[in-house]
């Protein structure tokens, strides 16, 4: 996308970001098995849980959908899994809600809305990220 | 609490060999070689970190949950002295 410029002024660029994750539900029952409570409380939200049944599967989705943000956000110091929550909304399409250091990030970066999409097939869990950054950017040579 | 830094990388390695879902047998790589290279995947790192943690007896600080700190053995080994340090 061509910046636009303004007689040297710095001016908004509107950047697409995308971000993509897989994740393997195997992973997951091994992790449930395992780790359990633990494993479900580091990485999952109450309402993730609650939405998902904790069920390897669809957790699996919401992972890989964490990690796409993740890849949108760029810059992951100190973001933790519950920051990022995957929930579906009233028509059943997953919703990204951020929090703490991950909201900041976001905001610092002029991230927009960020949209994603999931699917799972197979054994796998596939999730996109997709936002644009309205970061104010200087004019080449600045 | 183990203290050890040998310890420390003994336990990584028993991690890594039991949940790392690595591409490669852990006794082949070195302290500084390059795990995500190795095949680890994002959720891999959970299940490696809770390992640690139950091994170690430590709890991993939300700001050292990044990729950087689960690149080689090196880095685990130095994330788990800075736990250490703020427990």
């Amino acid at each position: 996308m061509d910046r636009i410029r303004d007689s040297g002024h710095s001016m908004p660029s509107l950047t697409p970001r995308i971000g993509c994750d897989l994740a393997e539900v195997s992973a997951v029952s091994e992790s449930l098995n395992v780790f359990g409570e633990r494993y479900l409380s580091r990485v999952y939200t109450a309402a993730e849980r609650d939405q998902s049944g904790e069920t390897a599967e669809r957790l699996a989705v919401r992972f890989a959908a964490k990690e796409a943000v993740l890849k949108v956000l760029r810059n992951t110091s100190g973001i933790t899994f519950q920051q990022i929550e995957i929930v579906n909304d009233s028509y059943g399409a997953p919703q990204v809600h951020l929090t703490k250091t991950a909201r900041k990030v976001a905001d610092d970066q002029r991230l927009g809305p960020i949209a994603i999409s999931v699917s799972h097939e197979r054994g796998f869990a596939l999730a996109t990220a997709i936002a644009i950054s309205n970061d104010l950017e200087h004019p080449e040579g600045d | 609490m183990s203290n050890n830094t040998y310890e420390d990388r003994l336990a990584i390695r028993e991690a890594l060999k039991q949940f790392g879902r690595l591409n490669k047998p852990v006794a082949e790589l070195t302290d500084d070689s390059d795990l995500f290279g190795a095949g680890f995947t994002s959720h891999a790192t959970v299940n490696v970190m809770l390992a640690i943690e139950d091994a170690l007896d430590i709890e991993f600080p939300d700001e050292l949950l990044n990729r950087s700190t689960f690149v080689s053995i090196e880095a685990l080994a130095g994330a788990i002295q800075l736990s250490r340090g703020q427990q």
